[in-house]
């Protein structure tokens, strides 16, 4: 509560003995003031970073949801909607429905592919191995890799006379990989692709790892507990909080993919929408159609996804810690 | 804490809804309203002092080509007016949209804007680029120019929007067609057939030589033509020469299926000979010196300057896919002025005297001769016929320059776009290429739906 006149008037009276100030009263400081006076500096070391946040970042955010009523489209169309455009997005627009499939089918399966493939790929390099630090680097080294670099290079090796079809056609098989018309097919390409550079992820866990206590390892391992039985009631409960910030921001970071824009034809869409997504249909929309009104919904309703999407995974976290 | 929390946030969103609504200029849709940069009440003032002290800025692709005919340009122009700078900004041709949309919101975007045939759609539909109506008649009363009379048919029908000009190109793009003469030579093609004015069935003949050849040599996934069916200024000829429409004069889908059927047997007939690849398998490309035919609009220059073909290829007309009613097509590469500029008369009149400059007699020799640019010039005067022109000089006596300005009556720019409103330009020149490029290639026989409900999506999508 913030003090009013006749209360700041008792303080005072309280703080003198008849009308002379009490030379033993400590300054009585509002809470507004008694907050500026234990956080100003703090304050001030981050008020760079708040500015560019509000500027860069939360600005942009309202700016996005006022554009997201309009129909706007540079300087040709500006008038209010309401909420047609959210409306046209779920009942009208063709692709938005096989660009949301599209993203969920890539989302739910990329992320525990990479995440796991990481994890345990952060378990072998952290193994007591002389030269160890030279498989981390081998690991490690396609992420150095420019995305450009890399969408060119697997472009070729998905082509039709690449590496991976000279191989199929071992089997007498045969796949269009990121040429396909089929989602399925494009975009397990792309996991294909993902696994080049889960060492980025490795290094993330690597560290977890070198952070849990060795002493925990010499005990488990006195009282007879084998590696297995180490890894799995040493190394996964103590990395837990780890894997859950993993799982959290590659789940955001992943709905938000806009990789195909590099490598994929059709302005990242592929051939029919087979891998469009949302962030490439957002782009797509403001930067090509420059629908900035219908992007913005888009960018909403993204949003709104992730977030509730985000919401399940810390419930979901809370329940597995109250039963255990 | 939770208080100031709490105003904290009820402020901030107060003033994030203040700002943005303040922004708010309500432009509902108008019927006799096209799109684009609809404005031209505006004046230019070309009798510019000698002593005229002012700094302009132009934007342009960050490559050497670019670079070199806009700094020949500028040497010119300076000559003129040696207290004008003129500064360059550069993009990436990628994130050209991007880019110039955030400079422009930003109010920072050059007063001279780089544009080709892709992307000037997109300047105009957003209302970038200034309505040059009133810069042709004040230019003209100024006496720097005769439009109907200096410049070629060619350049008439460039860079127009509903017959508004919105830019001006720098040289002529007509598409033509680039060939490997050891590639053919080595086929045994019968070169006499290889002119001016050859006909589409001359060309697959060529074609088939050259598919033998390769297929002699095991060379499988080596393929004849970079067809280039994915480019407007290649797919819309097709469209038209097989006698169909993208949109009506009312700015419906015009295509029959009648049409379709014939397009997409054409498109058909050069995947089934393995003329052109039916997906992503070709190895062999014109650039690499392992294809034997490209269909381009660039410069001979461009490709006389690789080692890997330097001297080994020479250029010829589009072929005539029917008779007198075929048609080939033209892009361009060219300059749009910044639609802010007509709220700052004295920039304005600094950056037009500019754009005038790069179209005047001097200024197209310079960009021929300083910037290396071989293309041909837009003005009717500097001609295949004049041998002064520096344009074809260099080429004239070893390659075939006559090709790019052969045959101006078959030429066509994408006319349909006229019949619709400017922001459904981009989506409609996206599914027109995807139609004859892609679909029309892996899927004959779902090509003319999926393109229909392309062109249905394209004009359902504004909300209402």
């Amino acid at each position: 509560m913030y003090s009013t006149a006749s209360s700041r008037k008792k303080e005072k009276a309280e703080r003198t003995v008849g009308g002379v100030p009490s030379p033993a009263a400590p300054r009585q400081y509002t809470r507004l003031q008694k907050f500026w006076k234990d956080n100003r500096e703090g304050w001030m070391f981050v008020l760079p970073l708040v500015i560019g946040l509000g500027v860069f970042t939360v600005y942009p955010m309202f700016q996005s949801l006022i554009w997201s009523f309009f129909n706007y489209t540079g300087d040709t169309y500006f008038y209010p909607v309401g909420l047609n455009n959210y409306i046209s997005i779920l009942t009208k627009d063709p692709y938005f429905w096989q660009v949301f499939g599209n993203t969920c089918y890539y989302v739910f399966v990329s992320v525990p592919i990479v995440l796991v493939s990481g994890y345990l790929l952060a378990c072998l390099v952290n193994l007591p191995y002389k030269s160890i630090g030279f498989f981390r680097v081998v690991f490690y080294l396609p992420c150095v890799i420019p995305g450009i670099v890399s969408g060119i290079l697997w472009g070729d090796m998905f082509s039709t006379n690449g590496v991976f079809n000279k191989l199929l056609a071992l089997f007498g098989c045969h796949s269009d990989f990121f040429q396909s018309g089929n989602s399925f097919v494009a975009i397990s390409s792309i996991f294909l692709m993902n696994l080049w550079s889960i060492g980025g992820g490795m290094i993330l866990w690597l560290s977890a790892f070198k952070a849990i206590p060795a002493q925990l390892y010499e005990a488990a391992q006195i009282d007879g507990a084998g590696r297995f039985a180490r890894f799995w009631h040493i190394t996964i409960p103590q990395s837990a909080p780890m894997i859950f910030f993993n799982i959290v921001t590659m789940l955001i970071g992943t709905f938000q993919y806009n990789g195909t824009l590099v490598f994929a034809s059709n302005n990242g869409e592929g051939y029919r929408n087979a891998m469009n997504m949302f962030a490439v249909y957002i782009y797509n929309q403001a930067f090509r159609a420059s629908k900035w009104g219908y992007a913005s919904a888009l960018s909403w309703l993204l949003l709104i996804f992730v977030g509730i999407v985000t919401g399940i995974m810390f419930w979901l976290r809370s329940r597995i810690m109250k039963e255990d | 804490m939770k208080h100031i929390l709490r105003i904290f946030t009820i402020v901030l969103t107060v003033l994030m809804l203040c700002a943005a609504v303040v922004g708010c200029d309500y432009r509902r849709p108008n019927t006799d309203d096209e799109g684009g940069g609809l404005q031209a009440d505006y004046e230019i003032d070309f009798n510019l002092p000698v002593s005229t002290k002012a700094t302009i800025s132009v934007i342009i692709p960050d490559n050497d080509n670019e670079r070199k005919i806009i700094n020949s340009v500028i040497a010119g122009f300076q000559e003129k007016y040696p207290n004008v700078t003129v500064e360059t900004n550069f993009l990436t041709i990628d994130s050209y949209e991007q880019t110039v949309t955030k400079q422009y919101s930003a109010d920072v975007l050059a007063d001279v804007i780089w544009c080709n045939s892709q992307n000037y759609y997109f300047l105009v539909s957003n209302g970038y680029a200034l309505n040059l109506d009133n810069f042709t008649e004040d230019a003209e009363a100024a006496n720097l120019f005769n439009y109907e009379e200096d410049f070629s048919t060619e350049f008439k029908g460039m860079g127009l929007f509903n017959d508004v000009r919105y830019a001006v190109p720098r040289s002529i793009d007509s598409v033509i067609c680039f060939y490997n003469k050891e590639i053919l030579s080595a086929a045994g093609v019968d070169m006499s057939i290889v002119q001016n004015g050859w006909t589409w069935e001359d060309m697959l003949t060529v074609c088939a030589k050259v598919r033998q050849y390769y297929d002699g040599k095991g060379q499988d996934t080596y393929f004849p033509l970079d067809s280039n069916l994915t480019w407007e200024s290649v797919a819309y000829p097709v469209i038209k020469s097989l006698g169909g429409e993208v949109l009506n004069e009312d700015g419906e889908f015009a295509l029959t299926e009648e049409a379709s059927k014939d397009i997409v047997a054409f498109v058909q007939n050069l995947v089934t000979k393995r003329y052109i690849p039916s997906s992503n398998e070709q190895t062999s490309s014109f650039e690499s010196g392992t294809g034997a035919l490209l269909f381009q609009s660039t410069s001979i220059d461009n490709y006389q300057t690789r080692a890997l073909l330097k001297d080994k290829f020479d250029v010829v007309s589009f072929p005539l896919i029917n008779g007198e009613n075929s048609y080939s097509g033209m892009g361009f590469a060219g300059y749009a002025l910044n639609s802010h500029l007509k709220d700052d008369a004295d920039q304005l009149n600094v950056a037009a005297a500019f754009l005038a400059y790069l179209m005047s007699y001097d200024g197209q020799q310079r960009v021929a001769d300083e910037g290396g640019l071989t293309l041909p010039s837009i003005r009717a005067d500097l001609s295949v016929d004049n041998p002064e022109a520096n344009w074809h000089k260099k080429y004239s006596a070893t390659f075939n320059v006559e090709a790019y300005t052969w045959g101006a009556q078959y030429k066509t720019r994408e006319e349909f776009l006229d019949n619709t409103k400017a922001i459904f330009t981009s989506s409609l020149i996206s599914a027109m290429n995807k139609y004859v490029g892609s679909y029309a290639v892996r899927e004959p026989n779902n090509a003319y739906k999926y393109f229909k409900e392309e062109v249905e999506y394209v004009f359902d999508s504004v909300v209402s």
